[in-house]
Parts: C-alpha cells; structure tokens; sequence
C-alpha cells in the first residue's frame, strides 16, 4: 500500500469521493492524501463548490418537472431544441410577443377560452354519461349531484380524468376515472383526497386502484363540507399525510 | 461544441446561440442591448423552466399565457437590468410576480398551502432564489463541452453511478471519471468567477 507521501494525484478520485464511489482502500487512500497535499486540498474545496451546485440545480429539476433530457439529446435521437434545459416530454410555445395587450391580462385568448368551453362541456357530458352508466351498471341509482374534470398539475400533462358523485339517499357515491397517468413508481401509489378551498381542510377518500378508476362512498354531510377533488403521488411510507405532489386536480 | 458561459456575478449568462445562430453574445447582455434574438435564445435557455416554476402556482391551463408574459416584461423591463446581479434572479423574479397576480386572479380552485409557503415571504424568497440559481448552473452546464455535459448530467440528474455511466455509454471507466472532473473543474471556475469571463 502507498503512503500518502507517494500517492500520485491523478490516482485520488475526488470526483468519485464527493459521488460515495470510492472502495473503502480508496477513500482511506484519498484522505491521507488529502492531509498531505494543499493542491489536491484545494481542487477538493473547489469540486465541493461545484457539487453542491449540481446537486442544488437536480433536486430543482426534480421539483420542477424540468430535467435534462440527456441521453436522446446527445445521440441525436430527437431533435432537442438545443443543449441546456429540457422540459421532458413537452416543448415550449413559440415565444409570442405580438400581441402585448392580450400578454399583458395574462388570461387566455378568446380562442383558447372556447376550446377550454368546449372541453368543459365535453368532460361534463362524459361525466354525466358515467352517472347514467354507474346507474345502468347496477350501481347506486340516484342523481349526478356533482361532477368535475380533473386536470393536470404535476405529472404528465396529458393526465386527465372526471369525478362523478352520485346520490343514494344519505350516502354519495364518488367515482375518479383517470387517463393517461404514469404507472406509479414500485412503493408509491395514487391517492384520491377531497379538499375545502377555504379552509385547506383535506380528507383522504382512499387509495386510487392501478386500473386508475376508483369508486368511494362517504355520507352527504361529510362530502358537503369540500368543493375540491386531488389525486396526489404518495410514497407507501407509512405517513398518512398529503404529499404535497399532486398529479390532477379539479373542483366541483 | 458550445462556449462556456458567463454566469454569476455579471449575471449575463453567455453561450452560443444553437437556436438563433446569433453569435457568442452574452444573453443577458444582448437583451440589455435590445437584440431581439438574445430575448429568443433566453427563451428557449430559460423558458423550461421558468415554466417549471409557474406551474407550482398557476391553472395549468394559463402557464403558458403567463410564460409569455414574463418574457414580454423581460423584455420590457431590460433597460433596468441590474448587470451587477445575476441575469436569473432578474428573470425569476418577474416570474414570482406574475404568478403572485395569477394566484390573486383566481375566483375559484384550490390555492395550496404549499403554493403559498413557496411563493410569499422569506420561503418564498429562498425558493425562487434557489430556482434562479439552479436555471444559472444548468445553463452553466449547458455551456460545456457535450461529452462532459452527458457524463456529469447522467450522473447528478439520472443518478447513475460513474460505472453505470461507462456502461450506457459504452467508454471506459477511467473517461468517465476523467470527462466528470475536466467538466467539474470547469464549473468549478465559474462558480469562482474566474474562467471564461
């Protein structure tokens, strides 16, 4: 074995300290070194730097859905709008600056305001069809009373899905039916939740089943006190809690 | 390959522009000068996210729009770019007012308490902070040569291990390790402030 006196610098993997990819004879062998060596020493302080900075800028891509896409990009698989960073999956508008008036409001335009009605009445009759059929199907007969589309807030942007509610007397039957959502990563699930805008409140209705369609029943009075469905990402962690990564969302 | 760019205190983030063919301006700088190609190249270098972040805080089907307006106020605004700060921080901050006045907008839906946290106060401050800090160290990262780029970006964004690295891309070992630290040191030296400026 080498002293640290005799250890070359280019045999101490700093990078590969900093990573947690050292053995245990290399990491001993970095860190003699590293208490005999100031220009080892001072690259070290230096890659810390950069380090912490990579790391702070991945965990932001995470958070924000917006990660490199490296591997397609760099062989050329898919024509990336360039090098730097890449929202997966999605590709950015054209930069519009023509029309500064409508910009500047920040509302959609008219155009995207019908598509968006259309779309409303859409969802609204798919969701009363899934009423009628939830009563066809044996289900509990009684009124639509609420419905709503979901959208989608973190996870794939074509994620979409309805809620129904249906009355049976004193009880409410809540059906979610989801599309086009990610399968859960192995010791995660999607979990179906009811919201109250006005006091955050949140009630945890029940696990959404893999077929991404979930049926729950609950009593009038406890689903009158929420205006809002969430479908949330949690980890099967044993914490009962939101976890904050909502995947669609809607109110009703 | 693309030019390292300028980051940090001057706050001008510069590389090549792969987008718009403008030449090797800074970013920040051009925008500043009133090249309507640089606003182009910031767009397409920061408009990810930036969208990223609006989506924490805006209707899905409104960030777009609000993209689009932060960029129109970019522009608008760049005579009171502050070159002594960092061009991101400018940036995101105009983002964080915007989705401040969506969130004042909204008549109906749910506003989360975790929307809130991140957007308003000190915890607003620390997270588009970090968010700006984050978009100048990806461009950063952009700016370096593509083979060290795809190593250290496999390796901090897809958590692959410098083994796992050799073995996607099919190199050695020893290049792996050795286009992570050429590629470090770099980013290194601009976190420093000293290479490239």
């Amino acid at each position: 074995m080498s002293t640290p006196e005799e250890t070359d610098h280019h045999q101490v993997d700093l990078v590969g300290l900093l990573a947690g990819e050292t053995d245990r004879e290399e990491t001993a062998q970095a860190v003699r070194h590293l208490g005999t060596c100031d220009r080892c020493t001072a690259e070290l302080v230096a890659l810390v730097g950069a380090n912490a900075a990579l790391r702070s800028a991945a965990r932001a891509g995470h958070e924000l859905d917006t990660v490199p896409a490296v591997p397609a990009v760099h062989r050329g698989e898919v024509a990336g709008p360039g090098p730097g960073p890449v929202d997966r999956g999605e590709a950015l508008p054209p930069l519009d600056l023509t029309s500064p008036v409508r910009r500047e409001s920040g509302r959609p335009d008219i155009r995207r305001r019908v598509l968006v009605a259309a779309a409303a009445v859409v969802v609204l009759l798919v969701a009363v069809g899934a009423g009628l059929a939830l009563s066809h199907r044996g289900g509990p007969v009684g009124t639509v009373v609420a419905q709503a589309p979901l959208h989608p807030m973190a996870g794939p942007p074509d994620a979409s899905g309805t809620l129904t509610a249906v009355a049976d007397g004193g009880t409410r039957q809540l059906t979610v039916e989801t599309s086009a959502l990610a399968d859960p990563a192995p010791g995660s699930f999607y979990e179906v939740w009811l919201l109250d805008p006005a006091t955050l409140k949140m009630l945890a209705v029940g696990v959404l089943p893999p077929s991404g369609t979930g049926t729950y029943d609950m009593g009038a009075d406890i689903m009158a006190g929420y205006s809002a469905v969430d479908v949330s990402l949690q980890a099967d962690d044993g914490n009962p809690a939101h976890s904050s990564t909502s995947v669609l969302r809607g109110t009703f | 390959m693309t030019t390292p760019p300028t980051i940090l205190h001057h706050g001008a983030s510069s590389r090549t522009s792969g987008v718009t063919g403008a030449p090797d301006v800074p970013v920040a700088q051009g925008i500043v000068d009133g090249d309507e190609r640089a606003l182009t190249e910031a767009y397409h270098l920061y408009g990810p996210m930036v969208r990223g972040y609006l989506r924490r805080f805006v209707d899905q089907d409104e960030v777009d729009d609000v993209l689009q307006v932060v960029f129109l106020e970019l522009w608008r605004s760049r005579e009171r770019i502050d070159p002594s700060r960092p061009f991101e921080a400018w940036l995101f901050g105009i983002a964080r007012k915007r989705a401040i006045d969506q969130l004042r907008r909204r008549r109906h839906g749910v506003i989360p308490v975790e929307s809130i946290r991140e957007l308003v106060g000190e915890d607003g401050d620390r997270f588009v902070d970090r968010i700006a800090w984050a978009a100048e160290i990806r461009v950063a990262l952009a700016g370096l040569p593509d083979e060290q780029q795809e190593a250290i970006e496999l390796s901090y964004f897809e958590d692959l291990t410098q083994q796992e690295i050799a073995g996607r891309l099919g190199i050695p070992l020893g290049t792996v390790k050795a286009r992570m630290a050429r590629g470090m040191r770099r980013l290194a030296r601009h976190i420093d402030g000293g290479e490239d400026r």
